[in-house]
């Protein structure tokens, strides 16, 4: 064995002690992640991505807005019950915008010339922002029972809208997916409540099954064009 | 795997109504291969089609034999590390947790402790362990340079592609990274962009010089 190779085995040696010992203490989110067995690769992707903070901002004053304005007099239950379920299953899909990209990322570049799937890294982009909205409108359920369940009517939207949203991202680009989704679907939501005359009707059970199945096709055509995700920086 | 051979073919590709690079033919082999030119002249639009960033209009660019297209971007990203010109760091994190994140996209190794490993060996490179706890956006901007870098060369990438390593380096600094690149030319593919002539010398295996878009013979 060379010198020059020892000097190499030792060198590594040392740095497989020294990146412990040197690593931070991990996040108290990261290491709730790993408690709940999420693999170590992915609560590293989600904890440590800086811009998913933004994202995380725009999910919290979306939901609490709405929950401080719960009393307000001069709204109707009903129609603030609406307007919250319209817009609230557009909080992933504009946050994923505002959190990927070369306008809101510094490491966009890096990002695209790495292997890691771009599906998966907008999937968990996404996620991260419907638990955080989720958990917020669970709250939000809790502490307002007299609007009962109806305020968790946003999450199968909330699938659908984003699974459309990655979807048309395989082929238009992550911003522009997003704003055509975001109009689209406010354009649906205010026909179908003019149509029945009731703001909450796209959210009751025929709205809920259009919007799973909805989510099924989109996820569908996400999958069978989730190579395009791994491609080039938009110029 | 052994050190790729790039190759760009008829690659013309326009960045703004001023600025067209053309390279009809190259071919760049294992070693370190510094890009030379003035401001302007096509060396990040270069570098940036070298590590798969951006497709060229037309033409084609092919490394270890894989043309570079949506089917097979991932095998070449897999082999690759890249400092991009612009600042890439984002300020939050800490130094260690933005290598590290960069490893993790880089899929350096599904192995934490080994990952660690070589996030930590790359701090060593670029002389940053004892910033390693410190968050980015403390650091100047010389040392989140190297922060950017480390993240480049964590892991033992075939192919680097790095644009502008040497700026804001000082002699000391510079003098580690050039012993560093050199260490790794036997394995590797290493195409630099900078506007020093003296340290390419010095460097570099064989240079290219474009201008306005062209390679200059």
């Amino acid at each position: 064995m060379t010198t020059d190779h020892l000097e190499r085995r030792l060198a590594a040696n040392l740095d497989a002690i020294m990146g412990e010992i040197t690593a931070p203490t991990r996040s108290r989110f990261e290491r709730t992640l790993l408690a709940l067995r999420v693999p170590e690769p992915t609560a590293r992707l989600v904890a440590a991505t800086p811009v998913l903070r933004w994202a995380w901002f725009a999910a919290v004053a979306v939901v609490l807005l709405f929950a401080a304005s719960a009393g307000a007099e001069q709204w109707r239950p009903g129609d603030q019950l609406a307007v919250f379920l319209a817009l609230a299953p557009l909080v992933p899909v504009i946050g994923v915008a505002l959190a990927y990209g070369p306008h809101a990322d510094r490491a966009y570049e890096v990002t695209v010339a790495a292997p890691l799937s771009g599906l998966r890294l907008l999937l968990l982009r996404s996620l991260t922002v419907v638990a955080a909205a989720a958990v917020l409108s669970l709250a939000l359920v809790v502490t307002a029972p007299t609007e009962g369940w109806l305020r968790l009517a946003w999450l199968l939207p909330a699938a659908a809208t984003t699974s459309c949203a990655l979807a048309a991202a395989t082929r238009v680009g992550v911003r522009r997916a997003a704003i055509a989704v975001a109009v689209g679907w406010l354009a649906l939501v205010v026909v179908v409540a003019q149509v029945r005359d009731d703001a909450t009707a796209p959210f009751r059970t025929v709205g809920q099954l259009v919007a799973l199945v909805v989510a099924l096709v989109a996820a569908g055509v996400l999958a069978l064009g989730r190579q395009r995700l791994d491609r080039w920086a938009d110029e | 795997m052994s050190a790729p051979t790039l190759h760009l073919h008829g690659v013309e590709h326009r960045t703004s109504d001023r600025f067209t690079l053309h390279v009809p033919s190259l071919t760049i082999g294992p070693g370190v291969t510094a890009v030379l030119g003035l401001n302007g002249c096509g060396k990040t639009t270069l570098l940036r089609l070298l590590a798969t960033v951006v497709a060229p209009r037309t033409g084609t660019v092919t490394v270890a034999g894989v043309q570079a297209s949506d089917a097979n971007l991932v095998a070449i990203r897999r082999r690759l590390g890249y400092l991009p010109q612009d600042d890439s760091v984002p300020r939050r994190l800490t130094v260690f947790d933005h290598v590290d994140l960069v490893a993790v996209m880089r899929e350096i190794s599904d192995d934490t402790r080994r990952r660690r490993a070589a996030v930590h060996g790359a701090l060593r490179e670029v002389q940053l362990v004892e910033l390693a706890g410190e968050r980015c956006g403390r650091l100047s901007g010389g040392q989140r340079r190297r922060v950017a870098l480390a993240a480049a060369l964590a892991g033992t990438a075939e192919l680097l592609v790095l644009d502008e390593p040497d700026a804001h380096l000082d002699h000391e600094q510079l003098t580690a990274l050039t012993a560093s690149l050199r260490a790794r030319a036997e394995r590797a593919t290493i195409v630099v962009a900078t506007h020093d002539e003296t340290w390419a010398a010095t460097v570099a295996d064989r240079t290219l010089r474009l201008d306005n878009g062209r390679l200059a013979t």
